[in-house]
């Protein structure tokens, strides 16, 4: 016969039991929660965080089939998204050839189960799986597949975010509902709006991917229309240059003193226009993948030169000095003639333009593996806040506009692209807006 | 391993969760239980009346931590038990 003392440790025992069970609970149900948040985490797209949320819960808790819809409003229809189910069921299944992963509920509004789960967001629960897909599958085969899987209670839940149904999460399992212990009710309270949140994000990511696409859809038929209007407008502009230029030379005859002026002015006019698009032109060559690099053995410092020289007459003009300095060196490296004589260009017209009185030293060295041409300027300067997108599309400084109105910001960005095509880098340095600027091209020597 | 070895597993694993170590220890008492490795999980109800090593096996936990220990070891195997023919399942869990 038991003591006082051991009925008394006995009880202490039971008692124990008890709260240990219920920390246990509480363990099982962090941990479920801990996992479906991290994959509510770690996965974006709907239909693979549907898949491991279903898996998951399955697992844990081993239902006969977890399965998530997703409620299209404007069908009112529930998509099915993803299931999971236990041997039993999907055994049964097979032998019944019952599939019911792609069909979709439709009329959940007259539907006496389902109108209240999503109009009202009411949980709804059944002991008859018809309930759940009475129009979508013969009732004789839903029935042998619940007692085949010995299905006794299907649990159906809204997944909703502020009101709004997003979806609904079906449970079947193989008790009562009343039968499940704590961990099990608490679980599927506290996963519900776990899930939801994360369906929602997830969502959310679809459509935002699919905007994207649309956008970069866009983007691309407008390069495409930039393309072939940039194209259209290069003959006639040639025409007008070729002419004008024709007839400033004399061939027309001579042109009188009053009209001369004039027709330069078409001249520079189209000039700056056939540079535009050239531009342009570039932009979209480089965007859609088309431009053209033809690689050839070359010497470096007499291209620099080359280019130096054809600009001098533009920069005394401007009343601006053009130095030049080359150390020794071999220079010689692999590149596209055309596109490097573009980018010098560039630079020193830049440089040009930018510089309302004072100098410009081009200077050109060969060293480390590396070619290297540095156009220094005295002139407007970058600030700081202009650096960092120097290089991008349409960015030209404040105070460039006011000097250079005919610069379409899309200079540098080309020049960065036809750069970095042949694995070499370009960059801008300065101290400040008024305090003149840098800019310096490497590019890989060639071996040997 | 045969369903009732799974359910004396699933058992003591459930109740590993709420008492710790205890419930292999308390396990191993039980006449007809053979635990070779806890770590592996690998239980053994010889041969005999199983259904009746699984019965004991319930009232040990019963008999030290009362009624709540039966509801977990019911709730720890209702997944297994649902498939089986009633005559097979032990009593101790219908």
């Amino acid at each position: 016969m038991a003591t006082y003392e051991e009925k008394h440790l006995t009880d202490i025992n039971k008692e124990l039991y008890k709260r240990n069970r219920e920390l246990a609970v509480k363990n099982k149900t962090l941990s479920l929660l801990r996992e479906l948040y991290q994959i509510s985490i770690l996965t974006l797209e709907p239909a693979a965080l549907s898949k491991r949320i279903v898996s998951t819960i399955q697992l844990a808790l081993g239902f006969e089939l977890v399965g998530i819809y997703t409620y299209q409003a404007a069908h009112d229809a529930l998509e099915p998204l993803s299931f999971a189910s236990s041997q039993n069921f999907s055994d049964a299944r097979i032998s019944l050839h019952c599939n019911f992963d792609n069909i979709a509920i439709e009329h959940t509004i007259n539907s006496s189960f389902f109108k209240p789960i999503v109009r009202d967001q009411h949980t709804g629960h059944t002991s008859h799986l018809c309930e759940i897909w009475d129009k979508e599958i013969d009732k004789e085969t839903l029935q042998k597949l619940q007692d085949q899987s010995h299905i006794v209670t299907t649990l159906v839940f809204p997944l909703s975010i502020e009101e709004r149904v997003l979806g609904v999460i079906v449970l079947c399992l193989n008790r009562e509902y009343d039968s499940l212990d704590e961990f099990e009710k608490e679980a599927i309270t506290s996963f519900i709006n776990v899930i939801a949140v994360a369906l929602d994000k997830s969502i959310l990511y679809q459509q935002i991917q699919a905007a994207n696409l649309k956008l970069k859809e866009l983007d691309k038929q407008k390069t495409e229309f930039v393309s072939i209007a940039s194209h259209q407008l290069r003959s006639p502009l040639t025409a007008i240059k070729g002419y004008s230029s024709m007839m400033l030379e004399g061939t027309y005859g001579e042109l009188g003193e009053k009209i001369k002026q004039p027709i330069q002015n078409i001249y520079d006019s189209s000039q700056r226009l056939v540079t535009i698009i050239e531009d342009f032109l570039n932009i979209t060559r480089i965007e859609l993948g088309r431009m053209k690099y033809e690689f050839v053995t070359l010497n470096f410092k007499e291209l620099a030169e080359k280019v130096v020289n054809d600009q001098q007459s533009a920069a005394k003009q401007k009343g601006v000095v053009l130095n030049y300095h080359a150390e020794g060196g071999k220079y010689t490296i692999n590149a596209d003639p055309g596109k490097i004589n573009q980018v010098i260009s560039n630079l020193i017209d830049n440089a040009i333009k930018y510089t309302p009185a004072g100098a410009v030293d081009v200077t050109v060295n060969d060293g480390k593996g590396v070619v290297r041409l540095a156009v220094k300027d005295s002139g407007v300067g970058i600030p700081a806040e202009v650096m960092s997108k120097l290089f991008e599309k349409f960015v030209r400084a404040d105070d460039a506009g006011k000097i250079n109105y005919a610069g379409t910001g899309l200079g540098l960005y080309v020049a960065k692209q036809m750069v970095e095509a042949h694995k070499g880098k370009i960059w801008a340095e300065s101290e400040g807006a008024g305090k003149g600027s840098t800019f310096i091209v490497e590019l890989p020597a060639k071996k040997g | 391993m045969t369903i009732l070895d799974q359910i004396a597993t699933q058992i003591i694993k459930e109740q590993e969760l709420i008492i710790g170590p205890v419930a292999w220890e308390e396990a191993k008492r039980v006449p007809g239980i053979h635990v070779s490795d806890e770590r592996k999980e690998d239980v053994i109800v010889e041969n005999g009346d199983k259904k009746e090593v699984v019965n004991k096996l319930v009232h040990q936990y019963d008999r030290l931590f009362g009624r709540a220990s039966l509801e977990v070891c019911k709730s720890a195997v209702s997944n297994i038990i649902v498939s089986m023919p009633p005559s097979e399942v032990p009593s101790s869990l219908m």
